[in-house]
């Protein structure tokens, strides 16, 4: 579905990533582990049309994704959830929702999938009239990973969802990855919360000051001595 | 008293009308255009020149309305298309500047076109006041504030209602995570952009029944920039209830101080307002 080859970023004079190439198939879930500043949030930007690649390709089921603009790429079918929510804080929940339909083929039927998004998130249900702002960084999650979906991608990345929330959020909100995943979505997941990515995910690279220094299954990752040191603290 | 208050609440609709355009503008994509009062004024002698023909000011508003923002569309993609990709100081910074030189040009040119004499559109109603309970209402002053309501009852709804209006309020609020869900934000800025100017319409149509001339755009831009600084920016809402307070404390300081102090005494109200609160006079000056 997504295949990246030799990717080179550059913010400025400065390379942020270097040579990465990473696949993901369809009906996968993905994860990219690494630490701050590793350049995993680049290469998402970049993947979003946000940033523009030096050199490399990306593709999306055979079309090239360098230089569209973000718009278009959502277009082509790939939804994002950015780092930190990115809520319409001053809009309610429902209006979130609807924005994240903006899309002709969504926006038809945005009413079926919204459903869908009450049954998954059951919460949001009750506080669809809240204005967004005022949600739990847990509901809010909610809202930001529903808004994606309200766009019927068959495509999802999600970057440090996990980020600032109680270990039990966490785990309700990779239960319900999991269960987007079986719905027919393939999930590329970016993430510092190592132990629960890899239990979660099929297959996972490994990124390290814009390399990617390792990758295959998710489960014998969890079992590396490389990653067993660097990312869970044990030895 | 009463007449004074209703001469400032019927002038405060027309300030409330002028800085909506603004704060459209302002709010979505951080451009402060200077040039948004010399624009009402070309809209008036555009009026002025339909009046001429022999058609009825009213009935020009529609006409200057989806001219303006025409014009407006030409302007964004000529001068301020490319501020869009800057940070949001240079945004304001620049935007100022093209503004600056925008507004220099229209002036020179209405000069040019029509000189520099004060006009009017005088259609016979122009003089017609109703009395109701001894105060004096003038018949098109009520037609504005009928104007102003209408106005904003109608963006309201295109803000809430729609899903344009929607996209619109999402892109002022977080513009990259609204690119993320397939809006195309370069287009948004540009309609939000001629819409603003588009509105300029209906308050070119009401100054041109009072009179002007062809430096007179700067002078109402500063209403306008007061007002959406009082309402505290981005507060799209607040801009009404702050054009109607300029325009109420504007006319009693005629009724108690004369003519001759009414700017002056805007003018410390506003600073006033802003000492004492920075943020603007209505809530937390984010609501968009």
């Amino acid at each position: 579905m997504l295949k990246i080859e030799s990717l080179n970023v550059k913010y400025g004079d400065i390379q942020t990533l270097w040579d990465v190439s990473l696949e993901v198939n369809a009906g996968e879930i993905v994860a990219l582990i690494g630490s701050n500043g590793a350049g995993k949030s680049t290469l998402l930007r970049t993947i979003a049309g946000l940033l523009r690649p030096h050199s490399g390709r990306m593709h999306y089921n055979g079309v090239l994704l360098n230089n569209k603009s973000p718009n278009r790429i959502v277009e082509l079918g790939i939804s994002m959830v950015l780092e930190g929510r990115r809520l319409f804080p001053k809009m309610t929940v429902l209006e979130n929702l609807e924005v994240g339909a903006y899309l002709k083929e969504a926006r038809v039927h945005r009413y079926s999938t919204l459903d869908w998004i009450w049954e998954v998130f059951p919460v949001l249900k009750e506080r669809s009239q809240q204005i967004a702002g005022s949600l739990s960084g847990g509901e809010q999650q909610m809202v930001a990973i529903g808004r994606a979906l309200m766009a019927r991608n068959k495509f999802l990345i999600l970057d440090e969802m996990s980020l600032g929330l109680s270990p039990l959020l966490v785990k309700t909100i990779f239960k319900i990855v999991t269960q987007i995943n079986k719905a027919g979505l393939s999930i590329f997941n970016v993430e510092q919360n190592v132990p629960m990515t890899l239990r979660t995910a099929h297959r996972a690279y490994i990124l390290e000051s814009g390399h990617i220094v390792g990758h295959g299954e998710a489960r014998s990752l969890l079992k590396s001595p490389h990653v067993k040191e660097a990312y869970l603290g044990l030895s | 008293m009463g007449q004074t208050l209703v001469f400032g609440i019927l002038n405060g609709a027309l300030y409330g009308m002028i800085a909506l355009g603004i704060a459209l503008v302002f709010g979505i994509m951080k451009y402060l255009n200077v040039a948004h009062g010399s624009l009402i004024v070309v809209g008036a002698y555009g009026s002025l020149f339909l009046f001429r023909l022999g058609v009825d000011p009213f009935a020009t508003i529609p006409i200057i309305l989806v001219a303006l923002f025409l014009g407006g569309a030409v302007l964004f993609l000529s001068l301020f298309n490319r501020l869009i990709e800057f940070p949001e100081a240079t945004k304001i910074k620049n935007s100022l500047l093209i503004g600056f030189g925008l507004m220099l040009v229209l002036d020179n040119l209405a000069t040019f076109l029509w000189t520099g004499d004060e006009r009017s559109i005088t259609p016979s109603y122009s003089g017609i006041t109703f009395q109701i309970f001894g105060l004096r209402l003038p018949l098109i002053g009520l037609s504005g504030g009928f104007l102003a309501l209408l106005l904003i009852s109608v963006l309201h709804l295109f803000l809430s209602r729609t899903y344009f209006g929607k996209a619109v309020r999402a892109v002022s609020q977080d513009h990259e995570a609204a690119s993320l869900t397939g809006i195309n934000v370069g287009r948004t800025f540009l309609i939000s952009f001629a819409i603003s100017v588009g509105l300029a319409g209906i308050p070119s149509v009401l100054i041109g029944l009072q009179s002007f001339s062809p430096t007179a755009g700067i002078q109402w831009f500063n209403k306008g920039i007061i007002v959406v600084m009082l309402s505290g920016i981005g507060n799209i809402y607040g801009v009404f209830p702050a054009g109607l307070f300029l325009g109420i404390i504007e006319a009693l300081s005629v009724f108690l101080f004369g003519a001759t102090y009414r700017e002056v005494t805007g003018l410390v109200v506003f600073v006033l307002i802003l000492i004492l609160f920075p943020r603007g006079m209505l809530g937390s000056g984010a609501e968009s």
